[in-house]
């Protein structure tokens, strides 16, 4: 127990110096306040685009934020010493994971609102955000676990994630009406990210170790 | 406390991007034995030391035993091997003292003095990537003194270390032998380790 309670003390205070999260939140809110300007005067026509736009804003600041999630304990040599330990690789990498989640979710609960009602939209898209969120990181660690030691990471990362996030981009914006389905389908498409990613991600770091 | 494994490796060889990086390595190694691997750049050493530790894949075969009885490998590597490699496996963003308090919560042992037997004692509220690499490589050996395990693998162990933070090395090395632990150590310099095996190894 106190194994996993040093590796988690241990990410929360690389993350918070990282900056990574800084910059995925930077973007989501400063592209959140932008587009508006772009979209035009029309107040009607941005109450019922804006959620949208959040949405896919959204799923690039994932990507900027979680890019390089492994890459330093992957240089340091830290990754080997986890995968010797009693706690194995998947524990940490679920703890990454997990702290990664936390620090991009938390920015984001204080402008999603901010920004949805300055559109003039449902608040309700924050609930959605909230469920969306883990499938969304878990699914872009993944990605970014499988690209990490690659030349252009990043791109790879972009590219690579796109094709899994459609769940999140089709049900998300949904959210606003109301009805019960968007929020159970993105419920699941997180429940199924935190079950299956750590494995793979683990399996993908181990790879690049060998 | 006594450690009382044994270990050993028949027919070893690893691949690496689809050919082979060291040739087929058979040896032998009971408690207490240490072992010194020479070879020059490129020969094998490191990834020899990454087999036995499970993080290289390879062929062949490598066990380890107590006595007649075969252990699990894989119980093992995580909680009987020790790997210190050319990168310390710290966090650079840590500061001495945070990476400190790390390992001792990881690894639940009490770090009491061994800062200032590492001689990094000045050197507490300094970040880790601030410090030389001599200083760095002192630090990975913490490891060594909070987690006693059986075995363990040591690459290039000597490297960016001064005369002080090398006899620190061998002192370890002295007393975790005493014990009954083993070994594996990859040298390319001149310096050896006192009654250990040498092994040669080349790449095919």
């Amino acid at each position: 127990m106190s194994m996993t309670a040093a590796i988690l003390r241990r990410e929360l205070s690389l993350r918070a110096r990282h900056g990574g999260w800084a910059i995925g939140a930077g973007l989501f809110i400063s592209l959140g306040t932008l587009a508006p300007l772009a979209i035009g005067n029309d107040g009607e026509l941005l109450s019922s685009v804006g959620p949208g736009l959040l949405w896919i804003i959204l799923g690039m600041s994932v990507f900027l934020g979680i890019e390089g999630l492994f890459e330093d304990d992957l240089t340091s040599g830290a990754m080997e010493q986890f995968v010797l330990s009693r706690s194995g690789l998947v524990v940490t990498i679920l703890i990454k994971l997990a702290v990664a989640w936390l620090f991009l979710l938390l920015p984001l609960l204080i402008a999603t609102p901010l920004l949805l009602i300055g559109y003039g939209s449902s608040l309700l898209g924050v609930l959605g955000l909230i469920l969306a969120s883990p499938g969304l990181v878990f699914t872009a660690g993944t990605v970014g676990a499988i690209a990490s030691g690659q030349r252009r990471g990043a791109p790879l990362l972009v590219f690579c994630t796109l094709p899994l996030i459609i769940p999140a981009l089709v049900f998300g914006p949904q959210t606003a009406s109301g009805d019960i389905v968007p929020y159970l389908i993105l419920a699941v498409y997180s429940l199924q990210a935190v079950a299956i990613c750590p494995f793979l991600a683990s399996a993908a770091i181990r790879l690049q170790l060998s | 406390m006594a450690f009382e494994m044994g270990l050993q490796c028949e027919d070893v060889t690893v691949q690496r991007g689809g050919r082979d990086v060291l040739s087929s390595v058979t040896l032998s190694l009971a408690a207490g034995e240490a072992l010194q691997l020479r070879g020059g750049n490129g020969s094998g050493k490191t990834s020899l030391l990454r087999a036995v530790a499970g993080l290289a894949k390879f062929d062949g075969e490598i066990t380890f035993a107590r006595g007649v009885q075969t252990l699990d490998p894989g119980y093992i590597r995580s909680h009987e091997i020790h790997y210190i490699g050319m990168e310390s496996g710290l966090a650079p963003r840590l500061t001495v003292k945070e990476n400190v308090s790390f390992l001792s919560q990881f690894y639940g042992a009490d770090p009491r003095d061994s800062l200032e037997q590492l001689g990094l004692a000045r050197h507490r509220d300094r970040k880790l990537g601030a410090l030389s690499s001599g200083q760095q490589r002192r630090l990975s050996l913490l490891r060594l003194m909070l987690d006693p395990r059986a075995l363990w693998l040591l690459d290039e162990p000597f490297v960016a270390l001064d005369d002080d933070g090398q006899m620190i090395v061998r002192t370890l090395i002295d007393v975790h032998r005493e014990r009954g632990g083993v070994v594996i150590a990859a040298l390319h310099d001149a310096v050896g380790l006192p009654r250990a095996k040498t092994l040669k190894v080349t790449a095919p």
